[in-house]
């Protein structure tokens, strides 16, 4: 084998070594949940937001051309956010700016994300999938209110 | 090309089998098993259908068969309920024995409502427990502790995976037991003593990190010293 050729073939490997590690380091050290499809349910027709106790909540997100419903939502620092989305059309994307969540909405399906909202903000919501003339728009926001900076 | 069917039909086949198993159990999000089981229960306060406040940790001593329902089910619930009626009498007496606990994870739930689920379902709500959490923090707390998520419906109904969990004499996760009617050889299993592999199962995926990491070094080792 070349020497170019056995480097290349080394930092590959490497690499490929890290980034292994990083997913091991995400699954096992920080906990990072993998977005869930539930497939086996009738998908709602209708966004709200749940409170169940004064921090968690389960939000249902309805992803149409060009909304998101419900539109802005208001958290207290320190919620755990449930979030499950579904699509009343075509397929959207679903990425919370700031956190980890980034789904899709597939017609017929329900995602799912957890999320805890740690820090006071506005956290903007976008679709991130091309789904018509009106994508661009297609925005909400999560407004965490609460914590220091009040 | 022989051994290449074989390998499809002994290897391949079964495996798509299992995941198709595996799938089609469940509804709603299962647990992540790997990041509960082991794990000590936080001592959540109950109160029970006959309006009785105590804290699970009193209930140390004996594994629990902990079995999250929400009363207003028409659909899994009362089948889980009815299944573990029928499978516990040959696994010895609750209250005895073990505890047996139906708690449920309805935010909205009260004592009456659990009080009537007891009553319809002939519960004697001593051995067997209907419970709900004192209030939603000790809910949440214990949902979590076993990773339990659920979507809620409109008319007060859940989309939830249906499962049992048993809890051990020291109050940790030890194992879920997946489906709706249950047999009775698989509880009668997890309420036993651990076995080895449940021993091992914290080391298990280092003892395969480990394997990974000596296979993808002996193949390299391999091919550089093909070459030389």
């Amino acid at each position: 084998m070349d020497r170019a050729e056995r480097g290349a073939f080394i930092t590959a490997v490497a690499f490929m070594g890290f980034f292994f590690a990083l997913i091991v380091y995400a699954a096992k050290g920080l906990n990072i949940d993998v977005p869930t499809c539930i497939t086996d349910v009738k998908p709602f027709t209708q966004g709200q937001v749940i409170q169940h106790a004064p921090d968690r909540y389960e939000i249902h997100y309805l992803a149409k051309m060009w909304y998101f419903e419900p539109a802005d939502v208001e958290l207290p620092v320190g919620s755990t956010v449930d979030i499950y989305l579904t699509s009343g059309d075509v397929i959207h994307g679903f990425k919370i700016d700031g956190t980890n969540v980034n789904l899709m909405a597939i017609p017929g399906t329900v995602a799912y994300a957890r999320v805890k909202f740690d820090k006071p903000g506005v956290y903007h919501i976008v679709c991130h999938e091309y789904c018509g003339i009106g994508h661009q728009n297609m925005a909400t926001k999560i407004i965490v209110k609460g914590g220091e900076q009040q | 090309m022989c051994s290449l069917v074989r390998l499809l039909f002994l290897g391949v086949l079964p495996l798509l089998l299992f995941f198709n198993s595996v799938y089609s159990q469940g509804t709603g999000i299962p647990p992540n098993e790997s990041r509960t089981l082991g794990k000590l229960l936080p001592n959540v306060k109950l109160v029970d259908s006959y309006g009785n406040t105590f804290d699970i940790y009193e209930l140390k001593g004996k594994p629990i068969i902990l079995s999250p329902i929400y009363t207003h089910c028409n659909s899994a619930c009362p089948i889980i309920t009815d299944s573990l009626k029928k499978v516990i009498p040959k696994l010895g007496k609750p209250g005895e024995d073990f505890w047996v606990i139906s708690f449920s994870f309805d935010p909205k739930d009260r004592i009456e409502d659990i009080r009537k689920f007891q009553q319809d379902h002939l519960i004697d709500g001593f051995g067997w427990k209907v419970v709900i959490a004192k209030d939603k923090e000790d809910l949440f707390r214990l949902v979590d502790a076993i990773d339990f998520r659920f979507m809620t419906l409109e008319n007060r109904d859940f989309v939830h995976p249906n499962l049992l969990v048993v809890i051990s004499p020291d109050m940790r996760v030890k194992r879920y037991i997946y489906g709706v009617v249950f047999d009775y050889r698989d509880l009668k299993r997890a309420l036993e003593g651990e076995s080895f592999l449940e021993k091992a199962r914290p080391y298990l995926f280092f003892v395969g990190l480990i394997g990974f990491a000596s296979t993808s070094l002996y193949i390299l080792l391999k091919i550089f010293k093909k070459v030389k």
